[in-house]
């Protein structure tokens, strides 16, 4: 059995390529993962905080590396991460000469916030089958289709529950009470042909609205014939999406050929 | 309406209007500080939250803040090396502050306690309180501010002028000015238009964001309500989150305010661009 996956990735209208704040996780090549166990992360970091670039890369990297995902791990892993990179900024700013300046100081003391969807796969391949466990924070969502359906949709349901003000895990360890990180996990079994979409909050809700409407959106994510960036900035055009950092990941499961 | 997203290429502004009149030394009932110094406090501390929200860490330049003081002289609020300057973009007001004082506050630990932290606290403009109320004047400042200001951003995220006050002006009747502020606007929809009315006596009930002139007690009351843009819908928004009763016609008013009012009122008038609207 094969598993084909490919990951696309564009700023915001505006940013340039640095600025981006989305980060993604996918694993190295594996021709032939039979028996395995794959790791997905996908993390949109928010605009409200500061190194949320290096947030939401220290998050899907803890996520994607660890064995059995376990979310509060993950999160103090990449806490860690993001701290030891912050305290390597500062110091080499000092080095430089030139110390943080007050609304610096300010800014790196709020801190980087982001959301996280990781989805930790295990395969068996005499069955032609396996189970899926995502985790999530936030309003990056997942997408299983078989059989050019929806079968599962995770976690946010209806185009209506995309809002402005998602669960964000933060830098700063008393905001991330399980209140506010609104945290929720699923499991879900994979079968040969099964696709599975992981999306950042502006093209999920595109995603989520077109299916409402009884529309397959699926349909066109072959990127193949057109390019990513040219089939989101369209969206824009046409006011179909919100201008957003734009980040998917493509799954897909094949029997061998 | 009031969907514009906002960019460094397509910036927004806040225009505050601050009473420096004499009445303005009064403190607040049973207190140590004064209106003005309070105002003053509540004025610097909302820019200095507006520059760390634009900070990535460098500011980034969506917004671009004035302040006019209004008593005795009218002018420009700005010290320092922002002296005269009616408009300021972020990263040149966050660059320039008149001092930057060191203050403690107490802050959340990692286990359930609150710890001393210092912090810095930066000053663009110190309290004055001096002479009448030439909110007129104030107004036409405000209107010109804005009007060049639109002429140049024609798509943003259409302006907003707070006005923070303790009695009436002793300049004419600033409704007819108001309304024309009101008017102006860019394509995403009219300036928004707010006003403040604070009062040092703890005894007078606060009044906030009403709906209706009716439950007003005063032609004072009744005259600022008027003057005032109703919220939008992301103004409205922040106000519920904040716990207070809005409807959707809703003004973007408060009267009797005390110091937790004017806070309230400062969150609530810059909070219509949420961050992730920013790029």
């Amino acid at each position: 059995m094969h598993i084909l996956w490919d990951a696309f990735i564009i700023p915001k209208s505006g940013n340039s390529d640095d600025e981006i704040e989305d980060a993604y996780f996918v694993p190295g090549e594996c021709p032939d993962i039979s028996g395995l166990i794959l790791n997905f992360a996908l993390s949109d970091g928010a605009s409200e905080g500061v190194f949320s670039n290096w947030f939401s890369d220290s998050l899907v990297n803890a996520f994607g590396k660890m064995t059995e995902p376990d979310l509060q791990v993950v999160i103090e892993n990449a806490i860690q991460l993001w701290q030891s990179k912050k305290k390597q900024y500062i110091d080499e700013r000092q080095k430089r000469n030139t110390p943080l300046l007050w609304y610096e100081e300010a800014s790196i003391l709020k801190g980087a916030f982001a959301t996280l969807l990781g989805v930790h796969f295990t395969t068996t391949e005499s069955l032609g089958e396996g189970q899926w466990h995502a985790m999530s924070v936030g309003d990056t969502c997942l997408f299983q289709i078989r059989d050019d359906e929806i079968i599962n949709q995770f976690p946010l349901i209806s185009s209506n529950d995309f809002n402005n003000y998602p669960n964000l895990i933060s830098t700063n360890y008393h905001l991330n009470e399980a209140a506010n990180l609104g945290n929720k996990e699923t499991l879900g079994s994979w079968k040969f042909n099964d696709t599975f979409y992981m999306m950042t909050d502006a093209m999920s809700q595109w995603f989520v609205s077109q299916s409402e409407s009884d529309r397959k959106p699926w349909r066109g994510l072959d990127f193949e014939s057109i390019r990513f960036g040219d089939f989101i900035e369209n969206l824009r055009d046409e006011r179909h999406i919100r201008n957003d950092d734009t980040t998917m990941i493509k799954i897909t499961i094949l029997p061998e050929e | 309406m009031y969907t514009a997203q906002i960019s460094r290429a397509n910036p927004t502004c806040f225009v505050f209007l601050v009473d420096q009149s004499g009445s303005m030394s009064e403190k607040y009932t049973g207190g140590s500080v004064s209106k003005a110094e309070f105002v003053a406090t509540a004025t610097n501390r909302v820019i200095q939250n507006l520059i760390i929200r634009c900070a990535k860490p460098e500011p980034r330049d969506y917004f671009h803040i004035g302040v006019i003081g209004y008593g005795q002289n009218i002018g420009p609020a700005f010290g320092g090396s922002l002296t005269g300057k009616e408009l300021a973009t972020i990263s040149e007001i966050a660059n320039s502050p008149l001092r930057v004082e060191d203050r403690i506050k107490k802050v959340p630990d990692d286990i359930g306690g609150l710890v001393e932290q210092k912090t810095k606290f930066p000053i663009w403009f110190d309290p004055v309180a001096n002479g009448g109320t030439p909110m007129c004047e104030a107004l036409k400042s405000a209107k010109s501010i804005v009007e060049k200001w639109l002429v140049q951003h024609p798509t943003c995220f259409p302006p907003t002028v707070l006005n923070l006050s303790d009695g009436e002006p002793t300049d004419g009747d600033p409704q007819a000015l108001a309304e024309m502020i009101r008017q102006l606007g860019s394509v995403d929809g009219n300036v928004i238009l707010m006003n403040c009315h604070t009062s040092s006596k703890s005894s007078n009930s606060a009044i906030l964001f009403p709906d209706n002139a009716q439950i007003l007690p005063d032609d004072h009351a009744r005259l600022l309500f008027e003057m005032s843009s109703i919220m939008p819908e992301s103004l409205r928004l922040r106000a519920s989150e904040l716990g207070f009763g809005v409807s959707e016609n809703s003004k973007g008013f408060v009267f009797n305010a005390d110091p937790t009012d004017i806070i309230n009122f400062l969150d609530i008038g810059t909070s219509g661009t949420k961050p992730s609207d920013l790029r």
